[in-house]
């Protein structure tokens, strides 16, 4: 794959989500993507288990002072443990995957907790807007 | 521009100059379709240009993807679509390398070398010429195979019970695809280094409408240029509010595509011609 090698027409950095919703775009599709995160598509040969979960601790990391630092240091935690059961998980059968898809769930309350806050407390987004976000 | 035939023995990206071809015949069971290479709507869809407005014209079935048995003769014209891809990119960039360790061994490999190949030239396409055509091309045929697998994966994960149950079967399907085409394509349109992210080329960003006094807005899953892309499972028309939502946007987008999983059945996505009368 050409992804293979490094190009300047490539970035090979990976993704990191901006925002709250952008988060939440990124969490949701981790369930269907567990255990091991391999792209089927070809678009993303780079994609792993390493590259999701560097995205999601980093995501997480940039909406920390919106989710709060208890909620932060509960996501951090979340995506540790997920992680670890991932790398232990033969394939999606696995009840690794299953506990691992749990937590993916918690993850997602944290977020949507921290969205309906802003909302309720009219917290405005980088446009302005009361979104969540 | 070069006519070239891509051999992948010896070192990788060499080149014979050769006249190219029209791929010969299709096999039985495949779609010659997919070998041709339009980069613009209206080259997909012949009859788009001249539709009337407000038209809704199906997106043929397995137009874009390469199906039938991997043989010679598909793998051949794979190659032969590589190299001429290749030679198109070179021509617009002349910096541009052919970046492959060797030809791929594997008919997943060979057609996966064909999306990569086509998506770098709508890349180039944005970068040396600043067109966006074969970009909304790429565009479409990438999320309409994002929403595919999304949609597999979601109704499995429904069946073993793990999708979110606050939602309906369907608006948790519906979330599930909405979510992974917009994360798959923010990562795609960032691997591909594609300029004009956040201005020309959006994922589900705010497309304003400033004509009333009240400014509104929607939030097309994708946007490539003049071109709004909404992923959905339901069937929307022009009497959804959300689809003449976007074609009221400032960027008075010229077709709206609605992609919908293949899964729900022949023409589930289709596009949505500009009708004067939107309001």
């Amino acid at each position: 794959m050409t992804g293979d090698i490094a190009s300047p027409y490539y970035n090979s950095e990976p993704y990191i989500p901006e925002t709250l919703s952008e988060l939440m775009d990124f969490v949701v599709p981790m369930m269907g993507n567990a255990p091991h995160f391999k792209d089927e598509s070809g678009y993303l040969p780079d994609r792993s288990i390493d590259t999701e979960f560097y995205g999601l601790v980093e995501g997480f990391g940039k909406v920390r002072d919106k989710i709060g630092e208890d909620q932060y240091a509960a996501a951090i935690d979340i995506a540790a443990r997920m992680k670890a059961l991932f790398l232990e998980a033969a394939d999606e059968d696995d009840p690794k995957t299953m506990q691992g898809i749990l937590l993916i769930h918690d993850l997602i309350d944290i977020i949507d907790a921290a969205r309906a806050r802003r909302v309720a407390s009219k917290l405005t987004d980088e446009e302005g807007r009361v979104t969540g976000d | 521009m070069i006519d070239a035939v891509y051999r992948p023995n010896g070192d990788a990206g060499s080149f014979l100059n050769a006249q190219f071809t029209r791929p010969p015949r299709a096999v039985r069971g495949s779609n010659s379709r997919a070998f041709e290479d339009p980069m613009t709507l209206e080259q997909t869809f012949p009859g788009l240009r001249d539709a009337p407005g407000g038209a809704i014209i199906s997106l043929l079935d397995n137009v874009f993807d390469i199906t039938g048995p991997a043989t010679e003769l598909m793998a051949a014209m794979t190659q032969e679509r590589s190299a001429l891809l290749v030679s198109q990119i070179m021509a617009l960039d002349p910096n541009w390398k052919f970046q492959s360790l060797s030809f791929p061994t594997t008919w997943e490999g060979q057609k996966n070398q064909l999306n990569d190949l086509r998506l770098q030239r709508a890349a180039t396409y944005v970068r040396v010429k600043g067109e966006l055509g074969p970009m909304q091309v790429e565009t479409m045929r990438m999320i309409q195979d994002m929403a595919d697998r999304a949609y597999a994966r979601a109704v499995r994960l429904d069946e073993i019970g793990k999708l979110r149950g606050r939602l309906s079967r369907e608006e948790a399907i519906g979330t599930y695809v909405d979510n992974a085409v917009r994360t798959d394509l923010r990562m795609v349109y960032r691997r591909y280094a594609v300029k004009g992210i956040g201005s020309d080329i959006r994922v589900n960003r705010r497309e304003y409408d400033t004509s009333n006094a009240e400014r509104t807005y929607r939030r097309p899953d994708a946007r490539v240029g003049n071109i709004a892309y909404d992923v959905t499972l339901s069937r929307k028309t022009m009497k959804n509010p959300q689809i003449r939502g976007f074609f009221n946007a400032d960027f008075r987008p010229d077709h709206v595509i609605i992609i919908r999983p293949r899964q729900l059945g022949p023409g589930s996505s289709y596009i949505i011609t500009r009708s004067e009368m939107v309001k």
